[in-house]
């Protein structure tokens, strides 16, 4: 029954050809491990920098699949997108080189960019050798996106920016970065106003990117500082003064991919691993409640990802997915180790452990997210 | 990959219709909090009988509607929003099923189902004590199962209730049971499928009310000079609620989709129907908490509606299965899964999980 609370759309279940693509994927991961080319990790699509990996997923066609063909993409579906992905994320797979390029610079180039970056980033992207950053928080503005203080004001034949980003994975070795900055001043009564995105080099005059270590020790966060860094007008993302439109209007992909509930899958599959191979040990219910929980979510998810293909919103059922897939994999970490699943010194494990309080930060805060489900519900 | 881009296909769903007469049926028909529970309404049977909802699902040759498994869910779905206390589920999808797949004539009149003993006594049978017929299974010790219809005549019924006071009796055939049919494996699997989804179906129809009773009352009711559901508290609370009831349907949808694509005998079906079982047991947990937290003391009154809901959660979930055996079925099946295909090879925990039936 359709009442307001049902709050995720109803899916379909997967038809054998998407199957197909999800197996010849799943094979090719499997010889890739097998062979050594890569040890599976959790978070492996934040941490899994390899350029090298990237470009053959991308000769396979599994980069960029949804740019059109006359883009030098492959013209398939979301649909199809999600089970390739979640075949990366389930394997652990290090790919993280070209995800924020596949995952949002490529369908925002599309919606939003000129011809001329279309032509010029969008084939790159595919074949897996134009990777990109996301320059949206700042040290004073996290969650509340509408309060950036980078400034862009404009000159002869462009526009001068400054400010400083953080958070910005792989900006260290990415090409370019999309930076949400302020061309207008802030209006108090329309805070979303006045913001623009900007396609910005990394190399440019006036960028500075410094590390910022992770507590495992792991570079992949920087803080990006750009002072009076030159943008040609060309690299305006979009329309000026409708950043705050076009950063929003791709969350939904973003919120309720199978990345927020498979970074742990890796740690879970070799908890029932250590258990399969261990039998003296006494089963633990928890592996199968932890089953059911993921087998929920990626059905949940596929339905989120169908409903945003087919046009329909799905801003709240993306929050959705969020909240619970991330809460979940911090709760499968700690189940494990409450629980001694794996010897305490299992490397999954220890990464699961310092990576979990990200899981539920990234890509909005999960408080966030609880008030834009309690919008959905209609209590505010 | 193929050569055309593949979209997502339309999911399954109920006949509007269907959906929309339900809503009006059950919304004029709601029960009071404060009624006998367990008391099979007859006029209100009759009155489902004559709209062709109580066999939705038989065929037409048989006095059936002809309706789909969505369309029974959308029923059970309902009946369990508003409160409805009636053996819908145990008369057309598993006791007049069971006849109509083994080609037995149906008696006239409410029926439910048993799965007795070799020594002929089952407990916990819904509705027996209502009933003017129960469709027995046997299992008779030796692998083989065996059908007939007992008549209450036929039938000794010692009187016992689930939580929400819904007659679950112990039975017994003192003369075992009246000109047995054997009944292959098969159906004995899919009567046990049916049964144990069908209560997930209603488990998530209660869930969504539960939910939705308490966004009407933390909207409505004021404190500290504004209502409930602006303080952040309560909307956090109620947010984890609604996702975990997401959940459950999701998975007992998919459930669904595959019990009727592989007329509930595809080889991953159990496997489907203990995700289904296990996310809406635990979300029980969660939703019927934050339902009564966020009612406050008025909630827990018998005048109030709320137990309407957050009681049949409770006593469902242990129905046709408890939430132990199913993660214990689901850790069984994910270790398996690993000893057989997994240690990196193309199967493993990950197809079990993600591979849908084809």
């Amino acid at each position: 029954m359709a009442t307001p609370t049902t709050l995720v759309p109803p899916a379909a279940p997967e038809p054998a050809e998407l199957s197909a693509l999800r197996h010849d994927v799943r094979a090719f991961l499997t010889r890739a491990r097998q062979a050594g080319r890569y040890i599976a990790d959790v978070d492996a699509w934040i941490t899994g920098w390899d350029p090298d990996f990237s470009q053959q997923l991308a000769e396979h066609g599994w980069v960029g699949m949804t740019i059109p063909t006359s883009y030098g993409g492959h013209g398939r579906t979301f649909v199809e997108r999600f089970v390739v992905t979640e075949e990366f994320l389930a394997a652990g797979a290090p790919v993280a080189a070209h995800w924020v390029a596949d995952r949002q610079a490529a369908p925002s180039l599309l919606r939003f960019g000129s011809e001329e970056q279309k032509q010029q980033y969008l084939p790159r992207i595919a074949a897996g050798k134009c990777f990109f950053a996301i320059g949206m928080s700042e040290p004073d503005s996290g969650s509340d996106l509408a309060s950036v203080r980078t400034k862009a004001h404009q000159v002869d034949g462009g526009w001068r920016v400054t400010g400083t980003k953080v958070w910005t994975s792989g900006a260290h070795a990415a090409e370019a970065f999309f930076v949400l900055a302020r061309t207008s001043p802030l209006d108090p009564t329309k805070r979303h106003a006045g913001l623009s995105q900007f396609i910005v080099d990394l190399d440019s005059e006036g960028v500075q990117v410094r590390p910022i270590i992770s507590m495992t020790g792991q570079h992949h966060f920087n803080e990006v500082h750009l002072e009076d860094v030159f943008v040609p007008d060309s690299r305006v993302l979009g329309e000026v003064g409708s950043g705050w439109h076009q950063v929003t209007s791709e969350l939904s992909y973003e919120r309720s991919g199978p990345e927020r509930f498979l970074c742990a899958f890796p740690l879970f599959e070799g908890e029932v691993r250590y258990a399969a191979a261990h039998p003296e040990r006494p089963a633990d219910r928890a592996v199968g409640r932890t089953f059911a929980r993921l087998r929920g979510l990626h059905h949940m998810s596929r339905a989120v990802n169908a409903a945003v293909e087919r046009g329909e919103p799905a801003d709240t059922a993306a929050a959705v997915v969020k909240i619970l897939g991330t809460d979940f994999e911090g709760d499968t970490v700690e189940q494990i180790h409450l629980s001694s699943a794996l010897p305490e010194d299992d490397p999954l494990l220890q990464v699961g452990l310092l990576q979990r309080p990200g899981f539920t930060l990234r890509g909005g805060t999960n408080e966030v997210l609880r008030g834009v489900i309690a919008r959905g519900l209609g209590l505010r | 990959m193929t050569n055309t881009p593949l979209a997502a296909p339309t999911p399954v769903t109920a006949d509007p219709e269907l959906v929309v007469l339900l809503a009006d049926v059950f919304g004029e028909h709601k029960p009071s909090p404060e009624r006998t529970s367990g008391e099979l309404d007859p006029d209100l049977w009759t009155l489902l009988e004559n709209l062709g909802l109580t066999r939705l699902t038989g065929s037409e040759s048989r006095g059936g509607s002809g309706g789909s498994w969505h369309d029974a869910a959308a029923l059970q779905d309902a009946a369990a929003a508003h409160g409805i206390q009636l053996p819908l589920a145990e008369h057309d999808l598993l006791a007049h099923w069971l006849l109509e797949v083994t080609d037995l004539p149906a008696p006239d009149g409410v029926l439910t189902i048993a799965q007795v003993s070799a020594a002929n006594t089952a407990r916990g049978v819904p509705w027996a004590s209502r009933a003017d017929g129960i469709v027995v299974v046997r299992d008779t010790g030796d692998g083989r199962h065996e059908l007939g219809v007992g008549s209450p005549a036929d039938v000794a019924i010692d009187n016992s209730r689930n939580l929400a006071g819904e007659p679950r009796d112990t039975i017994t055939l003192p003369r075992g049971i009246p000109q047995p049919v054997e009944v292959p494996p098969t159906v004995v699997a899919s009567l046990r499928r049916r049964a144990s989804l069908v209560r997930a179906v209603q488990i998530c129809g209660a869930l969504d009310a539960a939910v939705a009773a308490t966004v009407r009352h933390t909207t409505d009711r004021v404190q500290f000079g504004r209502s409930l559901s602006q303080f952040q508290a309560v909307q956090h609370r109620l947010a984890d609620a609604a996702a975990e009831a997401a959940l459950a349907r999701a998975a007992t949808w998919a459930a669904l989709d595959e019990a009727v694509s592989t007329d509930f005998a595809g080889p991953g079906l159990d496997v489907s129907i203990a995700v289904a079982r296990s996310c809406a047991g635990h979300a029980g947990s969660v939703v019927v908490r934050a339902a009564h937290q966020l009612h406050g003391a008025i909630g827990t009154t018998r005048e109030h509606s709320l137990h309407q809901l957050t009681v049949p959660i409770l006593a469902w979930t242990n129905e046709f299965g408890t939430v132990a055996e199913f993660d214990e079925f689901l850790t069984r099946a994910a270790i398996a899964s690993e000893v057989a295909g997994g240690q990196g090879a193309a199967g493993g925990v990950w197809a079990l999980l993600s591979d849908p039936p084809h």
